[in-house]
C-alpha cells in the first residue's frame, strides 16, 4: 500500500509534467509595421477659414465632400443629427466677441466650424478610456471607435459642440456608403478627425479640395514656410472661445 | 462501506457525465466541420495557415491599435513581404466572401465579431440578398437542417423556445436583422 503521501506528490508531478509537455512556451511572434511612404507629416496640422471667401455663395460642398467621404449619416430629426462640419451664425460661432453693434456682414455670414484639435484639449482629458486621444506626431484629436464607451464625457467637455453622437444606427440614414472608409454604430461619439486617413496616403483633406472658393487652408503651423503659417503672419484672425486656453487650431480669417 | 455498491456507481456515473466533453469529441458524431470558399489563385495568406488559424484575431488587434493610434500603413510580413493593413482593401481584397469564408467557422464556433458593424463588408454574390445565399449554400451539417426544418414546421414546444434563444445565428447583424429600421438602400 503506498503511503497518501507518496501518492500525492507522484500525481501532482505526473500532472504538472503533462501540463509542461503539451503547453507550448513560444512567444507570440509577428511582423513589423511602418508608416506609409506618402504620409504626410507635420508638428501641428491646423486650418484656416478665409470668411471674405467664405460666403455662402456655393451649395455647401465642402460638408456634402466631407459626409459623403467619411460615411457622415444625415438624419432628420434635429436632436439626433451628426456633424461633422456645420455651419452656425456668429453669436453662436463666436459668443465671447458678440455683441449689439457687429458689422452686417457678421450678423448675417454663416460661420463654417468643426472640430478645433485643440492644443490643449479638455475633451481628451475627459474621456475615461483614452478613446479621444491627441496625437503625438501631428496634434490630431482622433477618436478610436473601438473604444470608444459613448459615456459622451467628452460632448460635455467640448465648449464648441463640435462632437455628435449616434443616437442610433447611422447606417440607414447614409445615403451612399463609401465602403472605402468605416461607418460607425450607435452608442458612440463621432467629429472631424482632419482627415486623416486620407493624410496618411498623402492627400489634401475633403473639405479642403472641395472648396470651389478656396477659403479653406490646411496646413503645418509649425513650419514658418507653410501656406497657412504666412497667411496668419499677414491676415488678422480670430479663434474661438480663447480665454478657455485651449489654444484651437482652426483659425478664422475675418 | 456503507451502500458501496450504489456508491462506486453514483461515483462512475458521475465522472461519466463530467467528463463528457472531453472524450466526446473523440468518440461522438460531430458536425462536420465548415468548408471554407478559399481565394482562386492565391496560394498565401498574409502569415501561415497555422498563424492565421491560431491567431488571426490577435493579428488584426495589432493592426487595428497601430493604424488608429500610431499612424501606421505598412505590414512586413514574417516572410518579408510588405501588406497595407487594411481590413477591406487586403483581408477582404482576396477573401472576397465574408459569407463564404468568415461565417462559416463563425457560425460554427457560434461567434459574432462586431468588425462588420462598422466595417463596410464587401459584397455579397452579384445579384443575391444574404439571407438568400445563405438558404442556398448553406452548410449541409445535420443541425442546420435540422434548424431549418423546425423553423418551417412551426414548433412552439419548450425545447424549440430555448434553442430559438441560445443559438443565435453569426452574421444577423450584417443581414440586416436585428437592427432598429430598415436600410433605405441594399449595400452597394
Amino acid at each position: 500500500m503506498i503511503k497518501r503521501r507518496q501518492f500525492l506528490s507522484a500525481a501532482s508531478i505526473t500532472v504538472a509534467a503533462t501540463v509542461c509537455g503539451t503547453s507550448s512556451a513560444l512567444p507570440f511572434q509577428m511582423g513589423t509595421m511602418s508608416p506609409g511612404p506618402r504620409a504626410r507629416t507635420a508638428k501641428r496640422w491646423g486650418m484656416a477659414v478665409d470668411m471674405r471667401r467664405c460666403n455662402g455663395n456655393c451649395k455647401e460642398e465642402c460638408i456634402a465632400a466631407c459626409h459623403e467621404a467619411h460615411n457622415v449619416p444625415s438624419i432628420p430629426k434635429a436632436e439626433h443629427e451628426v456633424m461633422w462640419l456645420f455651419e452656425k451664425p456668429y453669436k453662436n460661432a463666436f459668443p465671447e466677441r458678440t455683441h449689439s453693434r457687429i458689422s452686417k456682414r457678421l450678423k448675417t455670414q454663416k460661420f463654417l466650424l468643426l472640430c478645433n484639435h485643440c492644443d490643449d484639449p479638455p475633451c481628451v482629458r475627459a474621456c475615461p478610456t483614452q478613446a479621444t486621444f491627441k496625437r503625438k506626431t501631428d496634434g490630431i484629436v482622433m477618436i478610436d471607435y473601438h473604444r470608444c464607451i459613448g459615456c459622451r464625457f467628452c460632448m460635455a467637455a467640448c465648449p464648441y459642440g463640435s462632437r455628435s453622437f449616434n443616437f442610433r444606427d447611422p447606417r440607414p440614414y447614409i445615403k451612399k456608403i463609401n465602403p472605402a472608409y468605416p461607418t460607425r454604430r450607435r452608442g458612440v461619439v463621432e467629429k472631424c478627425n482632419f482627415c486623416q486617413e486620407i493624410l496618411v496616403v498623402g492627400g489634401t483633406p475633403a473639405c479642403v479640395e472641395a472648396c470651389k472658393n478656396k477659403a479653406l487652408i490646411f496646413g503645418d503651423l509649425e513650419d514658418p514656410t507653410s501656406e497657412i503659417s504666412r497667411l496668419l503672419d499677414e491676415k488678422p484672425h480670430v479663434r474661438r472661445k480663447p480665454s478657455l486656453g485651449t489654444r484651437p487650431s482652426v483659425f478664422y480669417i475675418v | 462501506m456503507v451502500n458501496r455498491g450504489w456508491v462506486i456507481a453514483s461515483i462512475i456515473g458521475f465522472l461519466a457525465i463530467a467528463t463528457f466533453p472531453f472524450y466526446w469529441s473523440l468518440i461522438g458524431q460531430d458536425e462536420p466541420l465548415p468548408e471554407l470558399l478559399l481565394p482562386a489563385g492565391e496560394k498565401k495568406c498574409v502569415e501561415s495557415k497555422q498563424f492565421m488559424r491560431a491567431d488571426h484575431m490577435r493579428l488584426l488587434h495589432a493592426w487595428r491599435t497601430a493604424v488608429v493610434r500610431d499612424q501606421m500603413l505598412i505590414y512586413t510580413a514574417m516572410d518579408g513581404v510588405k501588406y497595407r493593413m487594411n481590413l477591406r482593401d487586403t483581408c477582404m481584397g482576396c477573401h472576397k466572401n465574408k459569407e463564404h469564408f468568415c461565417d462559416r467557422c463563425h457560425e460554427y464556433s457560434n461567434i459574432t465579431p462586431p468588425c462588420w458593424e462598422c466595417h463596410v463588408a464587401p459584397p455579397p454574390l452579384a445579384g443575391k440578398k444574404t439571407s438568400q445565399i445563405e438558404k442556398e449554400t448553406s452548410h449541409t451539417s445535420s443541425r442546420a437542417r435540422r434548424k431549418d426544418a423546425e423553423a418551417q414546421s412551426h414548433k412552439s414546444t419548450r425545447t424549440h423556445f430555448f434553442r430559438r434563444i441560445i443559438h443565435s445565428h453569426a452574421g444577423a447583424w450584417e443581414r440586416g436583422e436585428r437592427r432598429e429600421s430598415k436600410p433605405l438602400n441594399p449595400e452597394p
